[in-house]
Formats: C-alpha cells, sequence, structure tokens
C-alpha cells in the first residue's frame, strides 16, 4: 500500500488536524501485503462493538478484501488456548480487533510473543455526545485524537483500517451494508470504553509444541 | 507532534550503529534483527504514563543461544551500544518488553526456550528465559509429573526467569521465585560465561540442589540489575500436596485490615498457611469479577466510599477479601482448617471454600495461582477505568495491621487527590508485605496521563519520607526509585557496574545503575 493513500485517507477524513504530512509519511505501516486476508475479531458481549466492527468490516468489504469474522465470549479472550487459535487462524494476514481493553493487551501480547505487530490501536470512549477516539500507530511518537459525532462514529476509523491492511482508498464511501447501529443507545452514564487495532499476522510463526522445546 | 526520530543509543554516531547491526546481523541471522518500525511495535512501551519515545528501542536482536550472545557481547563493547535483555518481555506495568533508556537494542531471548531438565525426583526444573509458565505447565502435564511451580498473575504469557530476575512473586508456597531459584547461567559484559553456586564447579550435579557453593553468593547481584545476562535458571518445584484446600475470607470494612493482617502473621510465620497470603481490596476484585465502574461512577475523579460500598452490596464482594491456602494432608489440612475456621470467626470474617466459589471469576482464577496453574483472570483489572493506562506502585510494608491500614490510607488519600481509585492489594510474604497498587488510568486522556505521572511521584516520595520503599519499579521511574535508597548502596551498584560492565553496554538505567 501506498503511505501517501494512507496518509490522504486520514487526512481527507479530518482526522489529523494540525498533524505534518511529513511527520506522519515515516510512520505508517509498510510493507504490508496487498489483498491479504483479514480476519475482524470482535467481543460478542461488549457494547458498541458490534456497530464498530461492522462498520469496520463495511469498509473493508467495500473494498473488495476477503474478510473472515469472529465474535467470541470476552470469556475466550481471557483464555490462553482460545486466543492461541484464533491466532493461529488469523495468520498470513491481519487480524482487526474490536474488544474491551482487558482482551486486547492478551490478544496483542500473545501475538507479539508469535512475532506480530499491532500497527495501529485505538482507544474509543462511547458516551451520549460523542465518540472520542485516541490513535497509536506503530511509530508514531504522538497519539491520534478526534471526536466523532455518534451518527457516524466509526467511518474515520474503517477508512483508516482498511488503508492500513491495504486496500482501502480516500474514496471509498462509507459503508452502506452496515445497519443503523447501536451507539445512538449511549448514555452519559455508560460512557464505554473499547479498543480496535490492527495487528499484522504475516509473521505469526508455526506454534512449537513443548516436546520441541525440552531438551 | 513529531515523527519517530530514528531511536539511536546515547552518544552513538548513525554509522557505528549501522556497523554494529551489520556485525550482529552476521552472527544471527538477518532475520533475527529488527531496524523497522513496525517489526519493533513489540517492543515499545505500553502502559506507563511517560512518552513513548523515551523508551523507543533502536533495534531488536534474537540470538539463539549462549555462543551467540558472547558474540553480541563483543560487537557492543566495540561500538558501545547498549543492549536490554529481556526473556518473554511481559513486564507489563513495569515497562513491558521496552528497553529503560531511548536506543537500546532489546536482547529478545524468546529463542532460547528450552526447558533442560526436569528432576522429578529432586523436583527440580533447569530452563531457558525463553521459556514460558504455560509452557513449562504443560510440559508437567504431557509428563505426568505431579509437580507445581509458582507463578505470577499474568502467568500463562510470562516466564519464569524474566520474572525471578524482576524478582517477582505468586501465590504457592515458593511464591518468593528468588528464594526458590537454584543457581542461575550468566553471559557477563566481556563475553565470559559465569554459572552461580555449585554450577561454577566442573562436572557438579548439585547446580539446581544447593545454591550457595562456596565464597560469597553472586546469584542477588543479576536481579533487579544489569551486570549480566540470565541464560539458564534453575528453580525448584513442589510435589503436589496430596490435599489442597484454598479459602478466601471476606470482611466488610476497610479498617479490618488491621486485625486481619494481626491476625494472619502468625499463621504465616509458622508456616500454618504456607503460602503467600493475599488481602485484596474491593476495588481490585470488582473489575475481575466483573463489575462495570461506570455503572457506579458517571463524573470524572475517584470514585466515592459510598460507590464502594454499595458494589460490596451488590456483589457479595468484602471490604477485604483474604486468599490463602493449605497444603498437606487430608489430616493435617482438617487440623489447620479448623485453626482457619476459628480465626475468621474471632475476626467477623465469612469464609468461602473451593465448592462455594464455583462460578465466581474473581474466586477462580485466585485459586488456581495458587496451584500454579497459569491464566490470565487478572488482566480485568484493565477494563476498571478502560483506556489502557496502568503503571504498579508496590512499596514494603511490614506485616502488622497498623503499617497496613495507615498505607493503605496515605495511598488512597494521594490518588483520590489525583482523581484515581484505590486498586490494591497487600501479599504477605512471609514477615513483610508487598503493597501493590494498579494505578489505573486513562491514557488516551491526556490530563490522565499528566496526573498519573504527578500522582506516582507523589506516593514515591511521600511514602519514601516515611521509611517506605519500593519492592519493584516501573522503568519510567528506575533512578529515581534508587535514588530513594541513598548514596552508599548506589555507589557501592556503580562501582560494581565499572567492575563488571566497564563500557556500560548491559542495560545502562536499569533499576537506576549506569556510568
Ligand atoms: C494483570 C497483571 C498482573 C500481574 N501480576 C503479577 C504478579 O502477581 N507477580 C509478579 O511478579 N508480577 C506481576 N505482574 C507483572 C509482570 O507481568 C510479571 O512480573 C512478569 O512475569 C514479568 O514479565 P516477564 O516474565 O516476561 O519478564 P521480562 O519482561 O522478560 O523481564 C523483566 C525484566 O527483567 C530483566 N531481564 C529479563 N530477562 C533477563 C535476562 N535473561 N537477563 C538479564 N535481565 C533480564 C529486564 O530488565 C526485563 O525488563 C503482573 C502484570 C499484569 C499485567
Amino acid at each position: 500500500m501506498e503511505r501517501r493513500d494512507f496518509l490522504k485517507g486520514m487526512v481527507g477524513g479530518g482526522a489529523l488536524v494540525g498533524v505534518p504530512l511529513g511527520a506522519l509519511a515515516a510512520a505508517t505501516p509498510a510493507g504490508v501485503a496487498a489483498g491479504a486476508a483479514v480476519t475482524i475479531v470482535r467481543q460478542v458481549d461488549l457494547p458498541f462493538a458490534a456497530a464498530l466492527a461492522g462498520r469496520i468490516g463495511g469498509s473493508l468489504d467495500a473494498a473488495g478484501m476477503r474478510v473472515a469474522r469472529l465474535a467470541p465470549h470476552g470469556d475466550e479472550l481471557g483464555r490462553f488456548a482460545s486466543v492461541m487459535a484464533i491466532l493461529d487462524g488469523a495468520r498470513n494476514g491481519h487480524l482487526i480487533g474490536v474488544m474491551d481493553d482487558a482482551s486486547a493487551v492478551i490478544v496483542q501480547q500473545l501475538a507479539a510473543s508469535r512475532g506480530a505487530a499491532c500497527v495501529i490501536q485505538t482507544h474509543h470512549r462511547v458516551s451520549a455526545r460523542d465518540v472520542r477516539n485516541c490513535c497509536t500507530v506503530a511509530g508514531l511518537e504522538s497519539n491520534l485524537v478526534w471526536s466523532d459525532g455518534v451518527a457516524s462514529p466509526a467511518d474515520r476509523i474503517g477508512h483508516l483500517y482498511a488503508q492500513a491492511v491495504g486496500r482501502g482508498r480516500a474514496s471509498s464511501g462509507s459503508p452502506t451494508a452496515v445497519a443503523k447501529d447501536g451507539f445512538a443507545l449511549a448514555n452519559d452514564a455508560s460512557a464505554a470504553s473499547l479498543v480496535s487495532f490492527v495487528i499484522n499476522t504475516s509473521s505469526i510463526g508455526r506454534r512449537h509444541t513443548s516436546r520441541e522445546t525440552a531438551a | 507532534m513529531s515523527s519517530n526520530k530514528r531511536a539511536l543509543p546515547k552518544g552513538v554516531t548513525v554509522g557505528d550503529f549501522d556497523k554494529a547491526m551489520r556485525e550482529i546481523r552476521a552472527i544471527v541471522g538477518a532475520e533475527y534483527v529488527l531496524v523497522d518500525e513496525e517489526p519493533l511495535a513489540p517492543y515499545s512501551k505500553i502502559m506507563i504514563p511517560v512518552p513513548d519515545a523515551q523508551h523507543a528501542p533502536s533495534a531488536a536482536v534474537m540470538p539463539d543461544g549462549v555462543e551467540q550472545i558472547r558474540k553480541i557481547m563483543k560487537v557492543a563493547n566495540k561500538y558501545r551500544v547498549p543492549v536490554y535483555p529481556i526473556s518473554t518481555g511481559k513486564n507489563i506495568g513495569y515497562g513491558s518488553a521496552a528497553p529503560v533508556e531511548r536506543g537500546q537494542i532489546v536482547m529478545d531471548l524468546k529463542r532460547m526456550n528450552r526447558i533442560i531438565e526436569v528432576d522429578a525426583e529432586l523436583c527440580t526444573a533447569l530452563v531457558e528465559p525463553g521459556v514460558t509458565y504455560q509452557q513449562l505447565y504443560d510440559y508437567l502435564q504431557e509428563h505426568n509429573l505431579p509437580l507445581w511451580f509458582s507463578c505470577p498473575a499474568p502467568s500463562a504469557i510470562a516466564g519464569p526467569v524474566g520474572n525471578m530476575v524482576d524478582r517477582g512473586v505468586g501465590y504457592t508456597p515458593y511464591g518468593e521465585h528468588f528464594m526458590f531459584s537454584c543457581g542461575m547461567e550468566v553471559v557477563l559484559a566481556n563475553g565470559d560465561v559465569l554459572r552461580t553456586g555449585m554450577g561454577a564447579m566442573e562436572n557438579s550435579n548439585t547446580w539446581q540442589v544447593f545454591k550457595w557453593g562456596y565464597g560469597p553468593t553472586l546469584d542477588g547481584i543479576f536481579t533487579q540489575s544489569n551486570y549480566g545476562i540470565v541464560t539458564k535458571m534453575g528453580m525448584w518445584l513442589m510435589p503436589a500436596p496430596p490435599d489442597f484446600r484454598p479459602f478466601c475470607i471476606q470482611y466488610p470494612n476497610e479498617t479490618d485490615i488491621t486485625k486481619i493482617v494481626d491476625a494472619l502473621r502468625p499463621l504465616r510465620i509458622a508456616m500454618v498457611i504456607p503460602n503467600a497470603v493475599v488481602i485484596a481490596h474491593t476495588l481490585w476484585e470488582a473489575p475481575c469479577t466483573p463489575v462495570k465502574r461506570t455503572d457506579y461512577v458517571t463524573g470524572p475523579g475517584a470514585i466515592s466510599d459510598d460507590a464502594v460500598l454499595k458494589i460490596q452490596a451488590d456483589h457479595n464482594i468484602g471490604a477485604w477479601n483474604v486468599y490463602a491456602g493449605l497444603y498437606g494432608t487430608k489430616e493435617t489440612n482438617d487440623a489447620n482448617w479448623k485453626i482457619i475456621e476459628a480465626v475468621a470467626a474471632a475476626t467477623g470474617g465469612k469464609i468461602i471454600t473451593e465448592e462455594a466459589s464455583r462460578g465466581s471469576k474473581a474466586l477462580e482464577y485466585r485459586f488456581d495461582l495458587m496451584k500454579g496453574k497459569p491464566n490470565l483472570g487478572e488482566f480485568g483489572l484493565y477494563n476498571w477505568r478502560g483506556g489502557g493506562g496502568s503503571i504498579w506502585f508496590a512499596p514494603v510494608s511490614q506485616a502488622k495491621g497498623s503499617e497496613t491500614l495507615k498505607q493503605m490510607k496515605m495511598a488512597k488519600e494521594i490518588l483520590g487527590k489525583y482523581g484515581f481509585d484505590y486498586v490494591g492489594e497487600f501479599i504477605v510474604g512471609w514477615r513483610d508485605m508487598h503493597h501493590v497498587i494498579d494505578l489505573l488510568y486513562d491514557r488516551s486522556d491526556e490530563t490522565q496521563q499528566k496526573n498519573a505521572y504527578a500522582c506516582y511521584d507523589e506516593l514515591l516520595h511521600t511514602f519514601a519520607k516515611e521509611g517506605y520503599g519500593m519492592y519493584r519499579a516501573s522503568t519510567a521511574f528506575a533512578e529515581k526509585v534508587a535514588a530513594t535508597y541513598g548514596p552508599v548502596k548506589r555507589d557501592i551498584e556503580k562501582r560494581l557496574k565499572k567492575a563488571l560492565d566497564p563500557n556500560n553496554i548491559i542495560a545502562p538505567g536499569r533499576c537506576g545503575i549506569s556510568l
């Protein structure tokens, strides 16, 4: 994917007000294989995860990507064996996670143990008024922070992730396939927190058995 | 905002750095040297409240064994490039896998992941740094060995060498991990390979059974330090007891901590309770139950005492929740159980047995940890506040009730001032306690990040004034924590560094030690 396209997408979406292009140029994810498969893993028992994952998935569909969708329960994302199995299934492409903070740390850390980098991570805070997003991109020293209205909270994220996995274009429109989603149900008391992220799984290797590692 | 200027080691030119990397590539193979931003991402700092740039690595290298490490040491000395060794790299909340100073080369030992030996008769193991607790657990299960080890809470993903080297703790009777390690192999900065204790003798078969050897005992200087790279470690395993009886005792009031500690200390010292007793506050239990903070707090700032009381009532959680176990035969455990029941009754605690705990996530993961069964239950803490910020504040206290109440009140007041909740637990070692507080904050909120740093700083200095030191600290506060231990100790540490690593190439700055 072209770094310039990636940047155009973000800036075009108004996401990076005040960020010099040059500063980002050196920092955007590189080396991702165009057309690689993507696995979206959304935590099924987490409010707003379905809405956000739906919009991200819509962006990827619109960009013509092959997308697999998994919806594990938070309990599964807290278990070593099931997360390892998810990573096994998502090898050689990208894994996009939409889950709570605890599960996100576990998935990212297990992926890191297997050599896979989390290239973008965004914390989302959903309230009745807006969705506040704080995005960390591998290699960028500062976070990208912006707010969206609850009416279209995830479009930018969708574009951004589509570009990060190698296919999206700045012009790809809002994903229409996604039904009106649950963000509008947020109220101030809930101010829910969730995390989305992209892991490049191309470097995940085969797992060693304990017999192989026994001397 | 600035882009990531290449993070180079302090005082090293681009030319020298590139030459060093070329030579290291020739040693380990190009695929095991990472310098680009994306592959380096797993070695970026997470959680702790300082800018990522402060701990950005310049590269990561993955040697496959001692010989490669020795060769890398030569290159590092030649070009004065510092390396930061990690074993499994999961020091989350204390610095993760990132180096202590910007520009250091992370030496990731994960390829060295062999379980070299398990002696089922002597109940010992010899492992390399890349071995995880989960791997060791699987090995013992597959080989039908009735042996347990002690592990920290993030056990499934962390490993015994890294944890022991940072003097971590676990929850079985072998929970003081450095104490139950036996024999290390260490590559020194000049490439020499030292085996500590009996391992220094050729053909010794007592390396994993007798720790001390002859003359000064050196093992300790390779923990919480930067005097060498640990490449093997012996550890003691515990025979699975015929009868294991974990329990929880819940107490209704925050001030109960005084009587809890005073009642349990004698049992711990006399080893009626042989494992590290954990005394967890409501707000440690709540996120692992799980309880949602947003159901109880709507505005900014710390949670109110009333809300904490409501959580206790709504979810059947104690103000304090004591976890411990009996390890023995049915007969000895029956006898000791009577003592536990009597203590609980006398102190107003409610006992929850293993049977009664079924279905409670918070209790189940604790009970598993007390028998060394790896799990990830405690990660639930990160859902309390959300936003991915955490730093452990971990002072030591005497195992005396009055001390614990004093520390808890001091911490709660300072945390509250900055808008943070008291999420803490006491881990009773023997005569000491590790008072571990998870300072949870929202990293996506710049104000909270700044407040978290300032809060830790104030905690550190206020506690130090009262004579309370840290048992362990995050890389961001290594220098400040080391300073609280006074100049003489630091001077000795520096002189040791000069003697063992005159070019300052192993993790300079770790635990405040540098030339
Ligand atoms: C939810 C949660 C709960 C936790 N609970 C506990 C707990 O109960 N007990 C506990 O102890 N910790 C706990 N931790 C902290 C931490 O995750 C563990 O201590 C973990 O074991 C450390 O990571 P590691 O084993 O991968 O060690 P590493 O990260 O590999 O090593 C730790 C440090 O030791 C040094 N080091 C590592 N290997 C070597 C080597 N071979 N030679 C020289 N120096 C080396 C490095 O400076 C490194 O940064 C917890 C963390 C989380 C997130």
